[in-house]
């Protein structure tokens, strides 16, 4: 049987984990971690294929700390980042944010939370299919 | 004081100008003189003038030094004024001495004396160029006078006037009449245009730094508002998060459920996941909307026991205590009956004697009270271990009632102290403890107790457990009423 892709989901809210985690489990293999540091640690750990990061935790904005860590991290720097922001102007943030700008927003995709289960899915296969080649 | 510093600054800078006018003066005098003595031989001795010349030229020089050096003393400003006065009878008698070089009263520069007047009424206050005036007519006079009674040599100008013109007397009481009238005329017009200039640069200046003041005051203003405008946009931001978060978890285990990617077997968890949510958003909102009402409505105020307010949280709370095994002490002061002086009857409560009060009467909002009572208790069931032990405690102080609830509860790190009545907040162990939360019952409590006009302090030890101290005054607070 082919070694199914292992996606790690970095959140604080453990409701919402778990209703990630529902969805990914039948297609992935799943791992989690709760704050910015634990998730730091899980990547080098787990070495995921891809990773899930929600933009705010406790902090309004250490997923973006969290991301810049995990790209300085020659260990994690190669894992794509799927972000789970909530922008689109109902933040207040006024930026727009580009995915793959090396210094402000280094992830590879971003989706507004909460993201429907489809839109998730299409999301980490892309990034999954972006990584095989 | 403001016209004192403008005069000031007005007379330094006249001064300059009049020494700067004096060097032409000076100059003036050679190449008239040379004019008058060489090209027009009109003036037949031209060696005098000269010499005035050369003289103004040097007393202007020690008067640009003095002026140099004079707003470095103390009395600058009176120094000044009598400066300029000098100034101007040293220009006075220099021109009589020059008028009697030149032909005395056949000279026509007598009428130069009319500017010296001006000069004065713009320099100096308008009884000074009266004076001025009168000196110069008193110089003018005495030359004349002197040169008619051949005291002094008259110096007759070459084919110019009658030569004997020194000598008619009625010529001569001419010649003064109109100089004096001139002079005085001259003085009380320009003197009046001069105040007149004065008041409005005064009432200009004034308007100026009044506005200034009011531009200032406007814009420290605005500043405090553009304040209190971001300090709301940004709780604003903050609210949105703190109810779109649960939102957002509520709607994914929904969705996971409705759109069928979780097995079945699933479905119950994700469904009371989302109703376990939509519960704490409902506490929350609950929260919010109490602490806003909080801090926009005036509270009504009655008299209360607090000793029985106390009770009844405590009978409220205690099942959720006996399922943790909490034990809740409470030392009040209830039913002891204080008979003093001070105690008047109760007016119109049908607890207590007509003539005794008891102690832990207060003067509040009900409804504030209990829920204090109830967010105090409960925090302290909450972060409390089982088989803990929770201790209310009431005591009288001066003008106000203690309240004490201790727990011997999980504690709150020193670092997170300064923060836990903030909105929103939550320590980190208290997030380990407990999952969920409002991070609003502490600053709900707070809010309370400060609309009473009382304190509340927290002190803690990590691991050994938290007291919470509140102070309400047993007075009605004074502005709570207006």
């Amino acid at each position: 049987m082919e070694k199914r892709a292992k996606v790690l989901i970095i959140d604080d809210d453990p409701d919402f984990v778990e209703s990630i985690i529902a969805v990914l489990e039948s297609q992935y293999e799943v791992v989690m971690a709760s704050d910015g540091t634990e998730g730091v640690r899980v990547a080098r750990e787990e070495r995921p294929d891809v990773i899930i990061l929600d933009v705010m935790m406790g902090m309004m904005d250490e997923g973006f700390e969290v991301s810049r860590k995990l790209k300085r991290d020659p260990e994690s720097k190669h894992i794509p980042i799927l972000m789970l922001t909530a922008m689109q102007g109902r933040t207040g943030f006024d930026f727009m944010p580009v995915a793959g700008d090396e210094v402000w927003l280094p992830v590879e995709d971003y989706v507004d939370k909460p993201a429907p289960p489809a839109e998730l899915l299409g999301r980490i296969e892309k990034l999954l299919e972006g990584r095989a080649q | 004081m403001m016209e004192r510093v403008l005069e000031k600054r007005e007379l330094a800078e006249r001064i300059q100008w009049l020494i700067h006018g004096r060097w032409c003066a000076a100059g003036g005098v050679l190449v008239l003189t040379w004019l008058t003595s060489g090209v027009l031989d009109v003036l037949p001795r031209p060696l005098p003038l000269y010499l005035i010349g050369i003289f103004i030229a040097l007393y202007n020089a020690g008067f640009l030094l003095y002026a140099r050096k004079l707003p470095l003393r103390e009395n600058a400003t009176r120094l000044e004024g009598r400066f300029a006065h000098v100034q101007i009878s040293v220009d006075l008698f220099v021109l009589s001495v020059l008028l009697h070089f030149s032909g005395g009263v056949e000279s026509p520069f007598i009428c130069y004396f009319v500017f010296h007047v001006i000069i004065s009424s713009i320099l100096l206050t308008v009884r000074a160029t009266y004076l001025q005036a009168t000196f110069a007519v008193f110089l003018f006079s005495l030359l004349v006078a002197l040169e008619y009674a051949h005291i002094l040599p008259h110096y007759p100008l070459k084919e110019f006037a009658a030569p004997d013109l020194f000598e008619r007397g009625k010529y001569i009481l001419g010649i003064l009449f109109v100089l004096s009238t001139t002079l005085y005329l001259s003085t009380f017009m320009a003197t009046s245009i001069t105040r007149k200039l004065r008041q409005r640069e005064y009432e200009l200046v004034e308007a100026e730094e009044s506005l200034k003041a009011r531009t200032q005051a406007l814009g420290e203003a605005n500043e405090r508002l553009r304040e209190a405008d971001k300090l709301k946009s940004e709780y604003v931001l903050k609210v949105t998060h703190e109810l779109r978060s649960p939102l957002s978890t509520i709607e994914s285990c929904l969705r996971v459920v409705t759109e069928g990617y979780a097995p079945p077997e699933k479905w119950e968890e994700m469904l009371k996941r989302a109703v376990q949510r939509t519960d704490s958003l409902l506490a929350l909102i609950n929260d919010l909307l109490n602490l806003s009402r909080m801090k926009a409505r005036k509270l009504s105020m009655e008299p209360l026991n607090l000793c029985e307010l106390i009770g009844q949280a405590v009978d409220f709370m205690r099942p959720l205590a006996e399922e943790k095994r909490i034990l809740i002490e409470t030392a009040l002061p209830c039913g002891l009956e204080r008979i003093e002086e001070s105690c008047r009857p109760a007016h119109g409560e049908s607890v207590g004697a007509a003539s005794s009060c008891r102690l832990g009467e207060i003067h509040a909002n009900r409804d504030s009270i209990e829920r204090l009572l109830t967010n105090l208790v409960g925090n302290a069931i909450r972060y409390t271990t089982v088989g803990g032990k929770i201790t209310i405690e009431l005591r009288e102080e001066e003008d106000a009632l203690r309240l004490l609830v201790s727990d011997t509860g999980i504690g709150i790190r020193e670092q997170d102290l300064p923060r836990v009545f903030d909105e929103f907040y939550r320590s980190e162990n208290a997030k380990a403890y407990h999952k969920t939360g409002t991070g609003l019952g502490l600053s709900l409590a707070k809010q309370i107790v400060e609309s009473h006009g009382g304190k509340i302090w927290v002190e803690s030890s990590m691991g050994k457990g938290t007291t919470f101290r509140v102070d309400l005054p047993t007075s009605p607070k004074q502005d709570s009423a207006a």
